[in-house]
């Protein structure tokens, strides 16, 4: 039998979600769909995502598992991919998990099993000044999905972010940052890191560390970076945790979590369990506005 | 032995990047709530607090003129009438608007009349901060001068030279040999500043290699 093992400070482990154990009763407790006029009476969270190691497949990973094992205990969750050429959602697509076309609007919007829903933000289909008319059908299905999600989970890549800044900047709060343990790799998490603050002061930015080997590469790139962000920035991010490589042979397009190595799944754990504690100890601060409704540019 | 220096331009957008960057060499103990705040029909530089909680309001231009001024005044007056809005928007940091609004203009020179119809302004604290931008080969410098502040009602006429508060940030000469993000630009969004990195910070990152790889030989 696995031992549990305990990666966070006082945290307890709820890796069992990852691996899907019969034994878990989170895993045990079925995914309740949220009634059709059960809206949220207070905004979603929003935590914008950001990959540093453009398009790399460990951050897809990161998202799908991090999105199941959130929705699993309780928390509605949607995926938004902001990149320009919607790589996560071709990848997660490949998938048999992902039911595609579960929704009027098939190829924007799909979820999986769970209940977790993927949205493609295609800004050539929602953007002002383009040709394409505005679907109002779809633009009250993503604000319904908003409505009813407790938290929207985003992934950009780094070039994407730079054009959504004016949009992200009344929307967004909450940043993860996910880079390898690599010196360029670094030096470009520190720029978009004074980036965000440069653009959204009251931003809080955390960090993981992927593609780990050893675990002391985490630890160095996460001193180098907190200590860089002090010094010239005079600000604090948040270690969220790191992720082992994943190795070739358990990179495949299923999704299977069963498979995965138990050490990236503990790593995977902690990283949840620190996105929950944000989530439940720091109520401040939450943007009022609706995102969809900024990215579609109807309030401003 | 002493470095020499010549005065020399300096684009607006890398005199804000400075003055984000180093918030204490204008004003001790002030946090940025926002930057590039869009009002009615203008845009707040800097929106920042004091550590009372007082607003404070930071104008960046090259030379200070009575449009600036007359812009800066209007800023305050927006601040002062949307305070709810303001306190809703910041809910980490309550602006206290029963504390005197601060207004700071910087600039690399201001008008006499700027100077003299802020003399008649009572109940907004205004600052009007001098830059001098100066430069040599290898680095940059620059000089803050408070050149008039209305905050002591002692001191309702411009401080004397020997009062003058200066305040000068050293920096390395830019040189960004980080390789600029792809930026793409959707018609309808502003354009994104991308803010560069100084040749210090790149080298906080130089020895991360050889840390690395003493701590592999450590580990084996």
């Amino acid at each position: 039998m696995r031992t549990q093992k305990r990666l966070g400070k006082g945290l307890e482990d709820i890796s069992s979600v990852f691996l899907g154990s019969s034994k878990s009763p989170d895993a045990e407790k079925p995914f309740q769909p949220v009634q059709k006029d059960n809206y949220r009476q207070i905004p979603s969270r929003r935590i914008c995502i950001i990959g540093i190691d453009n398009q790399s497949y460990q951050d897809f990973y990161l998202i799908y598992y991090l999105a199941n094992t959130l929705s699993q205990l309780g928390i509605r969750i949607a995926i938004v991919d902001l990149n320009d050429n919607l790589l996560m959602t071709k990848y997660l697509k490949q998938s048999r998990s992902i039911k595609v076309g579960s929704s009027q609007f098939s190829s924007n919007i799909f979820d999986n099993r769970i209940g977790v829903k993927f949205i493609a933000f295609d800004r050539n289909i929602y953007d002002n000044e383009t040709n394409i008319p505005k679907n109002d059908q779809l633009i009250t299905e993503l604000i319904e999905i908003e409505s009813k999600a407790d938290l929207l989970l985003l992934h950009t890549d780094v070039p994407s972010f730079y054009t959504l800044i004016p949009k992200l900047k009344q929307s967004v709060r909450d940043f993860l940052i996910t880079h390898p343990p690599e010196k360029n790799k670094l030096i470009n998490s520190y720029k978009t890191i004074k980036n965000i603050y440069w653009n959204i002061p009251q931003a809080k930015i955390g960090m993981i560390v992927s593609s780990v080997n050893y675990f002391y590469e985490m630890d160095i790139s996460y001193k180098k970076i907190s200590h860089a962000v002090r010094k010239y920035l005079k600000r604090d991010i948040f270690k969220y945790g790191f992720l082992f490589r994943i190795s070739e042979k358990n990179h495949s397009t299923e999704l299977n979590s069963q498979d995965m190595d138990s050490n990236w799944v503990d790593c995977l754990s902690n990283i949840a369990q620190n996105i929950i504690f944000r989530l439940k100890s720091d109520q401040v601060g939450i943007p009022q506005d609706s995102f969809f409704k900024r990215m579609l540019s109807l309030q401003k | 032995m002493t470095v020499i220096y010549h005065k020399a331009p300096i684009t607006l957008q890398k005199l804000r990047e400075i003055i984000f960057n180093n918030p204490s060499s204008i004003k001790q103990d002030f946090g940025i709530l926002d930057s590039d705040l869009e009002i009615e029909d203008d845009q707040i530089d800097i929106l920042g607090i004091d550590k009372l909680g007082a607003a404070v309001i930071i104008k960046i231009d090259k030379t200070a003129d009575s449009d600036s001024f007359i812009s800066a005044i209007n800023q305050v007056l927006w601040l002062k009438k949307s305070s709810e809005l303001i306190n809703r928007l910041y809910v980490d940091k309550r602006i206290h608007f029963e504390l005197r609004t601060q207004l700071i203009m910087i600039s690399s020179s201001f008008s006499k009349k700027i100077i003299l119809a802020a003399q008649q302004f009572h109940d907004i604290d205004i600052q009007y901060i001098e830059y001098t931008y100066l430069q040599n080969r290898n680095q940059d410098a620059i000089i803050f001068e408070t050149i008039f502040q209305n905050k002591d009602k002692s001191s309702q006429k411009t401080i004397m030279e020997e009062d003058l508060k200066r305040k000068i940030i050293l920096a390395q000469k830019q040189e960004t040999s980080v390789q600029k993000p792809k930026i793409v630009i959707s018609n309808n969004s502003r354009q994104p500043k991308i803010i560069s990195l100084t040749a210090e910070e790149i080298a906080e990152f130089d020895n991360f290699d050889e840390e690395l790889k003493k701590s592999r030989q450590f580990e084996t």
